[in-house]
């Protein structure tokens, strides 16, 4: 502790703002808890035990998309849920994320049915697509870091 | 002939038209006037007493002139008998007098079949679509002159937020009564109680749960009726994981509908292919190898642990204890690496096949099983440390959600949901099938009918669970793992690659499939949730003509409303989690 402390001390960190906005965003990116269908219970694995998805600052799942900043589309989108997908989403405070997991979600998969949409892409924008039929954890993992990623580059102050 | 038979067909010489024991089962074709009359009869008369209803199906048949034709399994818990009813009704005239009246649980069934298929249930309190919403205007898409991908609707999105709207000042007092309704065309008597519509409701308080909620289990809609914070009514809206299973069946050939049924019901895929390949045997009266039968029933108990696990966390998750839910979900996760090993998938297995399954088990993975299997019984006891005596646990379980042994029968529950009411209703019990007939285990039964015995019922479900498979493990034969039938089994993957006539074969069965005879079966099969059944009726081709799922999950939907009057709001979630719904299973 000493050594850092001395470290740090007499330090000065020189960046730009938005890589530390960036940085804070990309840290604490709380997810909505929402979940559709079978990628849910891959969600809640990776939430759980063994993967936890906390150790990349994801893991507070809000029951209040008021509270979110992230949405992962976890599972078949049908028709009649859409809308509802769509409110949640517009609820959501911005900056906002969205991760369409699975193939359900991404393009219908093998359901191409009635009921179902062919991909959320058609009424929210998606940020990162995992495929997989369900993805694994660590296929959802990745995801969240190809957002973090993503969110690295972002311009928020400088334009 | 059959004694249930011959009953019918002397007690109602003009109704009934024809009977028949088809696939075991007494088929009795009835007409539809005096269906009523018929089935007052089977439920009430001491020689029959058919108390249960498993499921309606309605098939359509468009060339002929009486076009659809009902379908009701009834099940007789005292006598251990099946017995399937069935009438044909007009097409242009889709009307037949609803048994509701007769069984409880014909609500949720009735109004799917109006859903889906059209046909119109006279007397029905609520009819109402179910699974679609209630402005669907594409028609019923079950029937077969309607396109698998619909008309439309699903690729119509006209929700998305107009942004020049002006925003509402005060809700309007005086609304229209239509607009005041929750459900377009919900009667008048449900929901609003003895006021009239039009007058303010002083003692009624609405509130939407769901369908995006933490603790509906996926996507659920309920409407509570509330009087304070107690539930007067609570309306169900399902459907909105409704992804048209049926339908899709329709256009696949037998073993490709194998990958659907996993993700019916995706916490135990196993049981829901299981469920799904008994039929299509049953269809086919194909045996499968006594090696296979041990192993599908291993990994069947497995699965019911699986899924045990998973719901014993989640209940626990929603009424407030973290812990449990880590400490399950990390014996769940032992047993998936399991499944990963012997399949190479974690949730959607895709294992068992028409004839046995897809690979064997191997010496590595039987000690993996036999140490889980011995350290198992301590971590069921360690979530009882955690729940067993636990204040707040018991005061949100005992005396919550109670039902009684004969509503429970009356509405048509099953699994653990029947048996913590005191019923001894377990399909492995009734029909064995798998090896459940040549191992030891116990039916564990609750007394009160209430969450607790519930809960109970499923710890010692689990218990059992690892006694089956200890046994099976023991007595595991070796042998083929494939039933030896060419026509329908296709040969060994290490074949294909090397020898052409293996080739070809392969070739052949999977573009053409296999043609089952045509007839009609329904098979039960005890999944954790309760009876999963699949009634397949084959018209002599490669793909059924119909598939229709009974799962649990829907049926205990129905119990839903009577289940949760009376109690706190903060009660639902302990009537949810006590079903162990699964959204995927409910919708189809």
């Amino acid at each position: 502790m000493g050594y850092l402390n001395r470290q740090l001390d007499a330090n000065i960190i020189t960046t730009n703002i938005d890589a530390v906005i960036n940085w804070a965003r990309k840290s604490s990116l709380w997810p909505m808890s929402f979940g559709l269908a079978c990628c849910a219970i891959e969600m809640m694995a990776t939430v759980s035990s063994r993967y936890d998805l906390d150790r990349f600052g994801a893991g507070v799942f809000r029951a209040s998309p008021r509270q979110a900043d992230l949405m992962i589309v976890a599972g078949t989108v049908c028709r009649k849920m859409a809308p509802v997908i769509r409110r949640i989403y517009d609820q959501m405070p911005e900056p906002r994320y969205v991760i369409s997991m699975g193939s359900c979600a991404t393009s219908g998969n093998h359901y191409n049915s009635y009921s179902v949409v062919q991909g959320v892409d058609q009424f929210i924008p998606v940020d990162v697509y995992i495929p997989g039929c369900p993805p694994r954890p660590e296929a959802l993992l990745d995801g969240l870091l190809k957002l973090q990623q993503k969110l690295q580059k972002e311009r928020v102050l400088v334009r | 002939m059959h004694p249930v038979c011959e009953i019918l067909e002397r007690t109602f010489p003009e109704s009934v038209l024809s009977v028949d024991v088809l696939y075991g089962m007494p088929t009795v074709e009835v007409q539809r006037e005096g269906l009523v009359l018929v089935a007052t009869f089977l439920k009430d008369s001491p020689e029959m007493l058919f108390d249960h209803i498993t499921d309606i199906c309605a098939v359509d048949y468009p060339e002929d002139r009486e076009r659809f034709e009902l379908v009701y399994f009834l099940h007789s818990l005292p006598n251990r008998q099946r017995v399937v009813i069935k009438t044909r009704v007009l097409e242009d005239d889709p009307v037949v007098e609803s048994v509701v009246t007769v069984w409880k649980g014909a609500d949720f069934l009735e109004r799917e079949v109006y859903d889906l298929m059209g046909v119109r249930f006279q007397n029905h309190p609520d009819l109402r679509r179910i699974l679609l919403p209630e402005d669907y205007n594409e028609g019923h898409p079950l029937r077969k002159d309607f396109p698998t991908e619909g008309k439309g609707w699903r690729c119509q999105f006209d929700f998305f937020p107009d942004l020049d709207e002006q925003p509402r000042s005060e809700i309007d007092r005086d609304a229209a009564a239509q607009e005041r309704s929750v459900f377009a065309n919900e009667n008048a008597s449900g929901s609003t109680g003895a006021e009239s519509k039009n007058a303010p409701r002083e003692q009624e308080f609405l509130l939407n749960m769901g369908p995006q909620h933490p603790a509906t289990h996926g996507v659920l809609r309920v409407v509570l009726a509330l009087e304070g914070e107690r539930i007067s009514k609570a309306t169900v809206d399902a459907g909105y994981l409704h992804r048209g299973v049926e339908k899709l069946a329709e256009g696949l050939t037998y073993s490709q509908i194998i990958p659907h049924t996993d993700r019916l019901d995706y916490v135990c895929a196993m049981t829901n292919n299981y469920a799904y390949v008994r039929s299509v045997e049953a269809l086919l009266k194909l045996a499968v190898p006594e090696r296979a039968e041990y192993i599908r029933t291993i990994v069947a108990e497995m699965q019911r642990i699986i899924g045990h696990l998973f719901w014993l966390g989640t209940q626990a998750l929603d009424i407030g204890a973290m812990t449990v839910f880590f400490w399950t979900f990390r014996e769940r996760e032992e047993l998936l690496d399991m499944f990963e090993e012997l399949c190479g998938a974690r949730l959607t297995l895709n294992y068992f096949r028409v004839g046995g399954v897809d690979s064997n088990f191997d010496a590595n993975l039987i000690a993996r099983l036999s140490r889980f299997l011995a350290a198992f019984p301590a971590h069921i006891e360690e979530y009882d440390t955690l729940l067993a005596k636990n204040r707040i646990w018991l005061s949100r379980t005992k005396d919550v959600a109670v039902i009684s042994a004969e509503d429970a029968i009356n509405f048509g529950l099953t699994g653990p949901v029947i048996r913590g009411s005191g019923v001894a209703y377990d399909v492995r019990k009734f029909s064995p099938y798998g090896v459940y007939g040549d191992v030891e285990w116990d039916v564990p039964v609750g007394k009160n009918g209430d969450t607790y015995d519930r809960y109970w019922v499923r710890m010692e479900e689990m218990r059992q669970s690892v006694r089956i498979i200890e046994q099976c493990l023991a007595k595991l034969p070796d042998g083929l793992i494939m039933a030896d039938a060419p026509d329908i089994v296709p040969p060994p993957k290490e074949h294909v690659m090397r020898d052409m006539q293996s080739h070809i074969h392969h070739f052949i069965l999977f573009t053409h499939g296999f043609h089952p005879p045509s007839g009609a079966v329904y098979c039960p099969t005890e999944s954790p949730k309760g009876e999963l059944g699949f009634y397949i009726v084959s018209d002599g081709s490669a793909r059924p003509y119909r598939m229709k799922i009974r799962s649990p999950s829907f049926v205990h939907l129905g119990a839903l409303d009577h289940m949760s009057r009376g109690y706190l709001v903060s009660d639902l979630v302990t009537v949810f989690g006590t079903y162990d719904v699964v959204m995927g299973e409910c919708d189809r």
